[in-house]
């Protein structure tokens, strides 16, 4: 099905498309990591649409790097300190991708997923975290700049063997990757472009001990290079210059973008729109996302629960909207790995491949397990915020009513009352039941019932 | 209130049973006589085939590779001109024993290098710009138009895997993707069985049909699973590491009695483009060792005969080292093993010299060629079913008696 939405013009609220919770939540699903809380419903519809995508552009200073970035590495000699540096990483994504209220955390994951490295063969956490802090660092930034400084950060050094790349043993790793997965896209080069950009490439090696990459110009290839036609004795930072001045690498780029925000399938006609805005804008992200999140086609109902969740966007959002607070590391890890998305681990340089390939027939059967297991460890009661509960309770006149609202704001798409109905059947769901200030055991747990069926829901799959 | 009226409730997970009152005999044109399975093993990243099956004869092999090549007096001698990596040593047996068929020289026209899309095209059997399905997706598309196997109440294939992927993806039949049975039967079994709302109604449609479509497969062979899982039993050591546990779980549901005859499980690791010598042979050794170990437990309930092993990988790699390692390359050696294998080497031996612009070997078969060897020469498809699954004709090697 395609938008009536044919451009990027601004979203307008209408009938048909009305500024409401349903799309207040929508906006809050695409741009953050995992489903929101109520209250924040409540927060962003007090905006205008407008106002409510600039809020989410105000972005807190970065966050300190631990004391143990600019430290000695603990391996080989002390694993334990290596273990305990990757749990505290851990920690501090998930925690920050609970926490944090901008759109920046969703393109630290957008990023991670696109300039992939993986923990495995990287190994030392001081290069994961600087890495996830630069992509922090450009969120939405000069995406050339990023893609520059990306190739000297030691996690992708190591992880696409720069490192090994010399004047005298050209490996072709990380010249192949930028150019087919991280700016251009394939059939916009050669292999013998993929040779000379790997030159260019030649020189870099990392401090073990300070934990930050150097350039040793013995090791490099000062030689000419020719790469798309041109001829000069190109550095790094000019072949991502002359792949930046090509066209193709907006449309890529634009086409990631839309597939990441609005729907899987691409728009050609909108995608087309978005690489002339970046372009336009000289590859600084943070106008071309605004006006992409403004408009009427981002907006647009047909892509409203459009996607599937990732596992840390559906454990992200579960801990938000009950407001539990935050699990172990060690349950999160074990829950993120079964359902497909162990931390700092996708499959391949080319990153989890997303949307449909999150479900198959054991990580279903995961996640709905993750969700059941999640609620019986904590319960309904939050540990912060007013419990979801009470919170419902206070907007509603019965149980039915407490339900009605529940059901809007944990499942992604409209459902209709009938619909409705037959979930809290299927609940066991008294409706008549009066509410009152506490809520009385009885209705909480009937509200527990409701919710165990909704999180094992495939609708909640959806975001 | 009869709200429920007004929405369909998918039905539950038993039902589905009570429709295919299908058993586990198997006589169809595909497969006559004893069960057959087949086993594909991907080995992902490009595996190098010169340093998997080394041509330890060609002085040009030792020429190329300064750094990185395996020394004469290590390889395991096959022929007067070939020889295994010695990591593969628990091979040796099964090749003296004759089930053993190693192809030289696989790979497509006009090579890909990248790993994406070459992986495509090898899982997909095809060179089309756009990729739909997968060749295994296919012939069970053609299973199914088969009464026998038009309504099954176990999967037609399995994947080790946490996410499908494209090779078990067919027009109307997908295999499905299962990492880890024994864990997936217990989990499974706590689950709620609720309701199921009717897609299409409200966007996301499309997305909630295609997980409505997963649990319905995964409900309907949940049972025959289970079924095999308990009956099935390992009775061999297994190496360390994912090809480990998976051979093992494959191994299990076969001596089980699951109808299921595809299966397919992967090894990653394999684009070695530094230290080489330090990570190729720990990956080839769990290859072997597993390889090995599965036949033999297997063999101990005399159902070693009922399976064919293929190895895959979406290339092979550089004939000359980059210092520690390769780049990505071109054709490649593969494995074909069990049951009816005619054991020997097949294909030609690219030249070591003569080579393609990139410095890549030039094929000599392709690898639908090798597929086609299976199904017609195994899986008992007639020329016309192979063409369709092929989507052309590749004429197959004799590697089945």
């Amino acid at each position: 099905m395609k938008s009536k939405f044919r451009d990027l013009s601004p979203y307008v609220p209408t009938n048909y498309l009305p500024w409401d919770r349903k799309r207040a939540a929508h906006l809050l699903r695409r741009t953050r990591i995992g489903d929101p809380a109520p209250e924040e419903i409540d927060e962003i519809l007090t905006l205008t649409p407008y106002e409510a995508v600039e809020s989410l552009f105000a972005f807190d200073p970065l966050p300190e790097p631990f004391s143990w970035v600019s430290e000695p590495p603990g391996a080989p000699e002390n694993k334990e300190i290596e273990r305990q540096r990757r749990n505290e990483l851990l920690g501090f994504t998930l925690d920050i991708a609970l926490k944090d209220k901008s759109i920046r955390e969703k393109m630290v994951y957008f990023w991670s997923n696109h300039f992939v490295v993986q923990m495995s063969k990287v190994k030392d956490p001081r290069w994961m975290f600087s890495i996830n802090n630069l992509f922090r660092k450009y969120a939405v930034g000069d995406i050339r700049q990023l893609t520059k400084a990306v190739g000297k950060e030691p996690a992708m050094l190591v992880y696409l063997d720069g490192t090994k790349n010399t004047r005298k043993s050209i490996n072709e790793n990380y010249a192949r990757e930028l150019q087919e997965l991280f700016t251009i896209g394939r059939g916009n080069y050669t292999q013998l472009d993929v040779v000379e950009a790997a030159r260019a490439f030649t020189g870099w090696k990392i401090h073990k001990d300070q934990g930050t990459s150097y350039f040793n110009p013995r090791l490099f290839d000062w030689g000419t290079k020719t790469f798309y036609g041109k001829t000069g004795r190109f550095n790094g930072d000019d072949i991502v210059d002359i792949i930046f001045q090509r066209s193709e690498t907006a449309r890529f780029l634009a086409g990631k973008l839309y597939r990441h925000f609005v729907y899987f399938k691409e728009d050609q006609e909108i995608v087309d729109e978005l690489a002339a805005l970046l372009i336009e804008n000289d590859y600084n992200l943070e106008p071309v996302l605004k006006t992409l999140l403004k408009s009427g086609h981002f907006m647009d109902e047909i892509f409203v629960g459009a996607d599937i969740k990732s596992p840390i966007q559906l454990l992200i959002g579960m801990i938000r909207q009950m407001g539990s607070g935050m699990l172990r590391e060690r349950v999160m890890k074990k829950a993120l790995f079964l359902t497909g998305q162990p931390p700092f681990e996708p499959p391949n340089v080319a990153g989890w491949e997303e949307h449909e390939a999150w479900i198959s027939s054991s990580t279903l059967v995961y996640r709905k397990a993750l969700a059941s297991r999640f609620l019986e460890q904590t319960g309904l009661t939050g540990s912060n915020t007013t419990s979801l509960a009470e919170y419902y309770g206070q907007r509603a006149k019965d149980l039915e009513g407490l339900c009605l609202l529940m059901i809007e704001d944990l499942l992604p798409m409209r459902v209709s009352h009938e619909q409705a109905g037959a979930i809290m059947d299927f609940a066991g769901i008294d409706g008549n039941l009066p509410l009152s200030s506490p809520l009385t055991p009885e209705v909480l747990s009937q509200v527990k019932a409701l919710v165990a069926v909704l999180v094992q829901m495939d609708e909640y799959q959806l975001s | 209130m009869k709200r429920r009226n007004f929405l369909k409730l998918c039905g539950g997970t038993i039902a589905a049973y009570c429709l295919c009152p299908v058993g586990f005999s198997r006589s169809s044109t595909h497969a006559e006589g004893a069960k057959k399975n087949l086993l594909i093993i991907e080995l992902k990243g490009g595996n190098d085939g010169l340093n998997t099956v080394v041509p330890y004869a060609d002085k040009s092999y030792y020429e190329a590779r300064p750094n990185i090549s395996v020394p004469k007096e290590h390889v395991i001698t096959l022929t007067d001109k070939f020889g295994l990596h010695p990591s593969l040593e628990a091979l040796k047996g099964l090749w003296d024993s004759g089930m053993v068929a190693i192809v030289l020289g696989v790979g497509y026209p006009e090579p890909d290098l990248s790993h994406f899309r070459s992986t495509d095209i090898w899982q997909g059997a095809s060179t089309d710009e756009v990729i739909y399905t997968g060749w295994l997706g296919r012939y069970m598309d053609l299973l199914t138009k088969e009464e026998e196997f038009s309504q099954t109440a176990y999967p037609l294939g399995i994947e080790m895997k946490n996410s499908a992927s494209l090779i078990m993806k067919g027009e109307d039949q997908s295999g499905i993707a299962l990492l880890d049975p024994g864990v997936f039967l217990e989990i499974k079994s706590g689950l709620l069985d609720v309701p199921r709302l009717e897609p299409g109604v409200f966007p996301g449609g499309d997305e909630l049909r295609f997980i409505q479509d997963i649990e319905r497969a995964t409900d309907e062979s949940a049972a025959a699973i289970q079924d095999a899982w308990e009956k099935g039993e390992n009775a061999a050591d297994y190496p360390d590491g994912s090809l480990g546990q998976d051979l093992p779980a494959v191994a299990r549901l076969i001596k089980g009695g699951l109808g299921t005859g595809i299966y397919v499980v992967s090894l990653s690791g394999f684009d070695t483009h530094v230290n080489q010598l330090s990570v190729h042979p720990g990956l080839l050794q769990q290859v072997g060792d597993g390889i090995s170990a599965f036949f033999d437990d297997l063999g101990k309930s005399g159902e070693a005969e009922s399976v064919v092993v293929m190895t895959t990988s979406e290339f092979g790699r550089r004939v000359k080292d980059n210092g520690s390692g390769t780049d990505h390359g071109t054709a490649s050696v593969h494995f074909v093993i069990g049951g009816g294998v005619k054991g020997g080497l097949y294909g030609e031996q690219p030249s070591l010299t003569d080579l393609d612009s990139s410095g890549n070997l030039k094929f000599t078969v392709d690898f639908r060629q090798m597929f086609s060897s299976v199904l017609r020469g195994y899986l008992n498809c007639s020329q016309s079913q192979c063409q369709k699954v092929l989507e052309g004709e590749f004429e197959p090697l004799p590697i089945f008696t």
